[in-house]
């Protein structure tokens, strides 16, 4: 497939795999599954700031869906809200210019693929660290809403990255919560917009990619879906949250001038996790028909 | 008629490149708003 603004052919195949398997690790991990994409698409041909651009409107896509499907939005008071979106939209907007003017230097690849080797260990780090029992969430000061709200502005404007914005007054998410981070994903709206409009007008967002993409993420995310009545949350969060320091391993090898290793473990990662899916899935539907046997004696002894 | 349109909109685009960034931003608007309204559908569906 030609991408006539990054004027390169990326194959659609691994496009559509890339979209999956990040599909997969949104609904079974929460927002740190959009972290794959943007390496992903590094490792296999997209430029650096095409990469970033086309992932900031599928976040602007699945952020809008995201309030469709929950219209009630996050409950927090409307100054707070304010102040922070506005913080938010400060950070995307000065991160977009951030990442051209290191385009111009080409500094941009190099500086993206140290952001991200930095925050994939570290997402999966959160993640097993919210499973344990004294895990929890981190603690949140009113003083520090600000800062992290622009932090997740620069993080999504300049690197494509959706982070969780933590907003003072709004309601503690359980630790084991489903995708406790998801209802965050709305308050990055307006950054998302700003990142899709800049980036497009930039010639950085290439449809054809998105369109491709996005089906990956809805086949993925049906397929996380059916697997997340089956599986329990901790053990989701270990076992696929691996992935993650697979993808920060494969973007090592991408900056040592190793293109196809990277691209091969990207493939094997996301071949495993797709493995990992079917495996589980059996098994949840073999066990099924036990279950009820066991279910239908225990009734009947009692 | 198709391929007129298509190089009529090229040209468009090619003058002002901010109109691309208005077409990427409908587009991945009106597909969120598509995709969280079928699946709200599907949810009541589900649910009733």
């Amino acid at each position: 497939m030609y991408l006539p603004f990054a004027e390169t052919f990326v194959n659609p195949y691994a496009v559509v795999l890339i979209g999956l398997g990040a599909g997969l690790l949104v609904r079974l991990l929460g927002s740190p599954g959009y972290l794959v994409l943007v390496p992903a698409l590094n490792i296999f041909g997209v430029p650096s700031v095409t990469a970033v651009g086309t992932t900031g409107a599928l976040l602007l896509s699945a952020s809008v869906a995201e309030t469709f499907k929950d219209p009630s939005g996050p409950r927090v008071r409307r100054s707070v809200l304010i102040i922070t979106v506005a913080a938010a939209l400060a950070g995307g907007v000065a991160g977009q210019r951030l990442l051209l003017a290191l385009r111009e230097l080409d500094l941009a690849a190099p500086a993206l693929r140290l952001a991200y080797f930095a925050a994939l260990p570290a997402a999966f780090a959160l993640l097993v660290r919210r499973g344990k029992p004294d895990g929890g969430t981190p603690p949140r000061h009113p003083a520090l809403g600000i800062p992290a709200a622009l932090a997740a502005g620069l993080a999504l404007g300049g690197a494509g990255m959706a982070l969780p914005v933590p907003v003072a007054g709004a309601p503690e998410p359980e630790a084991h919560a489903e995708g406790a981070q998801a209802p965050t994903l709305p308050l990055l709206i307006p950054v998302a917009l700003w990142a899709t409009y800049a980036y497009g007008a930039a010639g950085a967002v290439e449809l054809g990619l998105w369109g491709l993409l996005a089906v990956g993420l809805v086949i993925g995310t049906h397929l996380g879906g059916l697997l997340q009545r089956h599986c329990a949350a901790a053990e989701r969060r270990g076992a696929f949250g691996a992935a993650l320091p697979a993808f920060a391993v494969a973007l090592l090898l991408r900056q040592l001038h190793l293109p196809p290793a990277a691209g091969y473990l990207v493939l094997l990662t996301i071949l495993l996790l797709m493995v990992g899916t079917g495996w589980l899935l059996a098994a949840a539907l073999l066990a099924a028909p036990a279950e009820a046997r066991k279910m239908k004696e225990h009734k009947r002894i009692v | 008629m198709m391929e007129e349109l298509l190089a009529a909109g090229s040209t468009l685009l090619a003058h002002d490149p901010r109109l691309y960034g208005l077409l990427a931003v409908a587009v991945a608007v009106g597909a969120g708003a598509l995709a969280g309204t079928v699946a709200a559908v599907l949810g009541h569906l589900r649910e009733g």
